[in-house]
C-alpha cells in the first residue's frame, strides 16, 4: 500500500477515533487516502490549523485519549506551534501528523517549505521526519507510544510527500523499543517510607494536587490519602478536577489568585505534600520565601521537575496514583482540626471582603463571578467548564466547582489566549454524553472565533459564554494597580456576537440585566446544540485575591 | 556525583549519551540556549556503547544549575543519561593545530617553547609549518600565551574530550568506534 494509507491504517490501529486537520498540498495523499479507505476515524475539519490543535488538545484532556491532527506543510504546520508549546507545557499527549515537500526539494525553499523539525524541537516532546514510506509504520507506533506515556506530550511528525506516496508492507503496529526512553519510573519503597514518616509526625501538613493526579487516574488514592491524613487538600490551576471542590478538606487552589487560606497556609504549613505538579512561578510567588517552614515531599513522574524550582526534603519519583496508593497503607490515620479551622477562619475573612461580592452583588453591574457560580449550580459541578485565558479564567477556577474527573480543560502554563473555543470543540465532540461549557473573555473569544464554522459544521454541542466587559480584563487590572492606569491598547470594541453567532446558525442571548441572568443560562443548558451567551459584566472589574508579581504568597492581597 | 560544597560558577563537563539520529544535536543545544548558557565546546562521538554517541559539552556555570540541566536533558527521549563532571573527576585532553611561518622553528626560544609543550610537527611546506599539541585546556591556553611572540597563520583547537574516572567495566570494541568517514555503514535501525 501507499505511505499515506498506512498512516490512516496506522491511525486505526492506534484506535484512533477522531481527528481534527485541515487539508493542502503537501498532505493530499493523506487525505485522498482518508477519503478512499473512508476508515472508522472521524475527521473534522477547523477553520484554521491553531483550532485543529486546540480541539485536539480539548479532545485528549476530556476524553484522556491521545488528540490527534493533521496539516499541510509551511503555513500549516507552523500554525501549529502555538497549541503545541501549550500541550509540551500543559502535558497534553498529541500527535500531530505533517505534510513536507518531497525530499528531493527539502532545503530548496521550495513552496510552503519550513523546516518544521527545527522549528519545533523546543515545543515537542518529540518529532520525526519521515522521509521514506517504509519508515512510517515504525514513526507512528513511536508517536502515539511518546506521546501518552510518563509525562504526555505532543509528538509531531514531518512526512515528505514523497514518503506518503511510496509503497510501504503494513501489518500493523510494530513493537516500540526505545531503550533510552523510561517513562515511567516507580518510586522507591525508601522515598515511600520517608514521605510517611514525614507526614506521620507532621502537625500542620498541606497536600497540593496538580494535573499529574488527573493524569495518573489518581483523584480516588488522592482522596483515600487525604481522608487518611486529615490533611487540607489544595490544588492548581491544572489540579482544579483533582479533588472535589465539595470535600470537607478542600481547601481551594494556589497561586497568584488562589485561595486566601490557601495561600497564607502554604507559608505555615510543615509539610507539604506535591502531587503532579511543578511549583510554577505562579503558584509559588516568590520562591525564596515559599512554605519555608515546610517539608517539602514532592512527587512526580518527571525527575526533571524534583528540585527544579523548590527543594524537596523527600522526592517521590514515580507515577502519581501508584506512589499515592503505595504510600496509603504506610500512613497514620490523623485529623487536624485546629490546623484545617484556620483555613476556615481564612475563608470567612476572604468571603466578607472578596467572595460575597462577587458571587452575590445585589446592586450594580453583572460581575463576572456572580455568572460562572450560576453556571456552576445549574450543572451542579459536573460540567465539563473549558475556559480561555484572562480574568474570566481565574474566575472560572475560583467560583466553578468541579466534583467529578475531566470537568476543567484550560490552557495553564503556556496562557494562550484563543485555547478555549476550540478546546471546548473537542472536548465536545470527545464527551457528547457531559454539558461542554466554553467560558471566554471578549479578548480571547475574538482570537480563534472563526471555530464557530466549525460547530456550525459538526454540531458540537458547546455552550459558550462570553463574559465581555470590553476590555482586555487582565492587562488592564496590571495597568491599574501596577502603571497607575495608564490604559495602554486593552479597550476592545466587540461585533453584536449573538448576530454574529446567527450567522453560524447558533442561537444566543445577550444579557445585561441580572434579572436575565438565570433565564439565559437555563435557555443554553436546555438548547440540545450549541448556544452562545453574551454576557455584558462590569467594565472595570479586578480579580482578587492577587499575590503580586514577585512576592511572597503570605502577601497575598484581598483588595487593591 | 558529589555536589561541591559551595556553588559558585565553575568549569564543568557534561557528558552525555545519546541515539546518533538527525535532531538530536538540536535538543541538546537548544537546552543551553534556552537558559543563555554558552557552550565553551561541544564534541561529539560515537562511544563504548553501539549506536550511542558521546557528546561531551564544557559549560561554566553552577553545580546546581549544570545538575538541573542534566536531568532537563535526560528528559529528552532519545537521550540516554546525562552525567556532570567537575575537572579533577575526568581525564580530559584539547588538541591544538597551528600553523607557524618556517622561520620562526629557527628561533631557539621558540625551539624551546616546543620541546616544554611537547609540540609535534605534523606537516612542514616552504610558506608554513603545521603543528599540533594535546594537553589539558590549561595547558593548551599556556601554549597560546607562550606562542605570542611569534604570532601565528591559523589556530584551531578542539574543544574538550573528557572520560571519567568513576569505576567501570570492559566492553567489546565495535565497528561503530571508527569514524563514519572511513567505516563502512552502520546497518540502519
Amino acid at each position: 500500500m501507499t505511505g499515506a494509507e498506512a498512516i490512516i491504517h496506522g491511525l486505526e490501529a492506534a484506535g484512533v477515533e477522531r481527528m481534527f486537520g485541515y487539508p493542502g498540498g503537501a498532505i493530499m495523499p493523506v487525505y485522498d487516502a482518508l477519503h478512499a479507505l473512508a476508515p472508522s476515524i472521524e475527521h473534522v475539519l477547523v477553520r484554521h490549523e491553531q483550532g485543529a490543535v486546540h480541539a485536539a488538545q480539548g479532545y485528549a484532556r476530556a476524553t484522556r485519549r491521545c488528540g490527534v491532527c493533521l496539516a499541510t506543510s509551511g503555513p500549516g504546520a507552523t500554525n501549529l506551534v502555538t497549541g503545541l508549546a501549550d500541550a509540551r507545557i500543559d502535558s497534553t499527549p498529541l500527535v500531530c501528523i505533517v505534510g513536507q515537500v518531497a525530499s528531493h526539494l527539502l532545503g530548496t525553499d521550495a513552496f510552503q517549505e519550513t523546516d518544521v523539525i527545527n522549528l519545533t524541537a523546543p515545543v515537542t516532546k518529540y518529532n520525526l521526519q519521515v522521509t521514506r514510506a517504509e519508515d512510517l509504520p515504525d514513526a507512528i507506533a513511536r508517536a502515539f507510544h511518546i506521546a501518552t506515556t510518563g509525562r504526555p506530550g505532543p509528538v509531531l511528525l514531518d512526512i515528505t510527500k514523497d514518503a506518503q506516496q511510496g509503497q510501504v508492507w503494513f501489518d500493523g503496529l510494530p513493537k516500540v523499543d526505545l531503550r533510552t526512553y523510561r517513562p515511567v519510573p516507580i518510586a522507591t519503597a525508601a522515598s515511600l517510607d520517608a514521605a510517611a514518616e514525614l507526614l506521620n509526625a507532621a502537625e500542620r501538613p498541606l497536600i497540593i494536587a496538580g494535573q499529574g493526579v488527573v493524569l495518573s487516574g489518581g483523584r480516588a488514592a488522592l482522596q483515600a490519602l487525604a481522608e487518611r491524613t486529615g490533611a487540607p487538600v489544595a490544588w492548581t490551576l491544572l489540579g482544579l478536577d483533582a479533588f472535589p471542590t465539595s470535600h470537607p478538606q478542600a481547601v481551594g487552589m494556589v497561586g497568584m489568585h488562589g485561595r486566601y487560606g490557601a495561600n497564607v497556609l502554604t507559608n505555615a504549613c510543615d509539610v507539604l505534600l506535591a502531587v503532579g505538579m511543578r511549583f510554577d512561578d505562579r503558584v509559588t510567588g516568590d520562591p525564596k520565601r515559599y512554605a519555608a517552614d515546610a517539608d517539602i515531599i514532592h512527587v512526580d513522574i518527571d525527575p526533571a521537575e524534583i528540585g527544579k524550582i523548590i527543594p524537596a526534603a523527600v522526592g517521590v519519583l514515580g507515577d502519581a496514583r501508584d506512589a499515592m496508593e503505595r504510600l496509603l497503607p504506610r500512613l497514620a490515620t490523623r485529623t487536624h482540626d485546629a490546623w484545617r479551622e484556620r483555613f476556615a477562619e481564612h475563608d470567612a475573612i476572604e468571603f466578607e471582603k472578596v467572595v460575597r461580592h462577587d458571587v452575590a452583588p445585589a446592586t450594580g453591574t453583572l460581575r463576572m463571578g456572580e455568572v460562572v457560580a450560576r453556571l456552576t449550580e445549574a450543572t451542579d459541578g459536573e460540567a465539563i467548564l473549558v475556559s480561555d485565558v484572562g480574568q474570566h479564567q481565574m474566575i472560572t477556577a475560583r467560583y466553578g466547582r468541579f466534583e467529578c474527573a475531566h470537568t476543567s480543560i484550560t490552557s495553564g502554563g503556556l496562557g494562550t489566549m484563543g485555547f478555549g473555543l476550540p478546546a471546548a470543540i473537542g472536548a465536545a465532540l470527545g464527551r457528547p454524553d457531559r454539558t461542554v461549557i466554553s467560558v471566554n473573555g471578549d479578548g480571547g473569544f475574538q482570537m480563534n472565533l472563526q471555530e464557530l464554522g466549525t460547530i456550525m459544521q459538526t454540531g458540537a454541542a458547546v455552550k459558550i459564554v462570553v463574559l465581555d466587559n470590553r476590555f482586555l480584563g487582565m492587562v488592564r487590572q496590571w495597568q491599574e494597580l501596577f502603571y497607575e492606569r495608564r490604559y495602554s491598547a486593552t479597550e476592545m470594541a466587540s461585533p453584536d456576537l449573538v448576530r454574529l453567532a446567527s450567522a453560524y446558525r447558533i442561537p444566543g442571548v445577550h444579557v445585561a440585566d441580572r434579572a436575565d441572568l438565570d433565564g439565559a443560562i437555563e435557555a443554553m443548558l436546555a438548547c440540545p446544540g450549541p448556544f452562545l451567551l453574551h454576557v455584558s459584566v462590569e467594565a472595570q472589574g479586578n480579580v482578587f485575591p492577587m499575590v503580586p508579581s514577585g512576592a511572597s504568597i503570605s502577601d497575598i492581597q484581598l483588595e487593591a | 556525583m558529589t555536589p561541591p560544597t559551595t556553588d559558585a560558577v565553575r568549569p564543568l563537563t557534561i557528558s552525555l549519551f545519546a541515539e546518533n539520529r538527525p535532531g538530536i544535536l538540536q535538543r541538546v543545544t537548544c537546552a543551553f540556549s534556552r537558559r543563555t548558557l554558552n557552550i565553551d565546546s561541544l564534541t561529539v562521538s560515537p562511544s563504548e556503547r553501539p549506536g550511542l554517541h558521546r557528546f561531551t559539552i564544557a559549560v561554566r556555570t553552577t553545580w546546581h544549575r549544570a545538575e538541573r540541566l542534566a536531568r532537563q536533558l535526560e528528559r529528552e527521549v532519545e537521550v540516554d543519561v546525562a552525567h556532570v563532571f567537575e575537572d579533577d573527576a575526568t581525564v580530559h585532553r584539547d588538541l591544538a593545530l597551528f600553523k607557524v611561518h618556517p622561520s620562526s622553528l629557527d628561533d631557539d626560544a621558540f625551539a624551546r617553547l616546543m620541546w616544554t609543550f611537547d609540540v609535534a610537527v605534523v606537516e612542514a611546506a616552504d610558506d608554513q609549518v603545521t603543528l599540533q599539541m594535546t594537553g589539558t585546556c590549561d595547558e593548551v591556553d599556556a601554549l597560546v600565551d607562550a606562542l605570542a611572540p611569534w604570532g601565528v597563520m591559523q589556530f584551531v583547537r578542539s574543544g574538550r574530550i573528557a572520560l571519567d574516572r568513576r569505576p567501570c567495566r570492559p566492553v567489546a570494541v565495535h565497528r561503530e568506534m571508527q569514524s563514519p568517514f572511513t567505516a563502512p555503514p552502520a546497518p540502519a535501525r
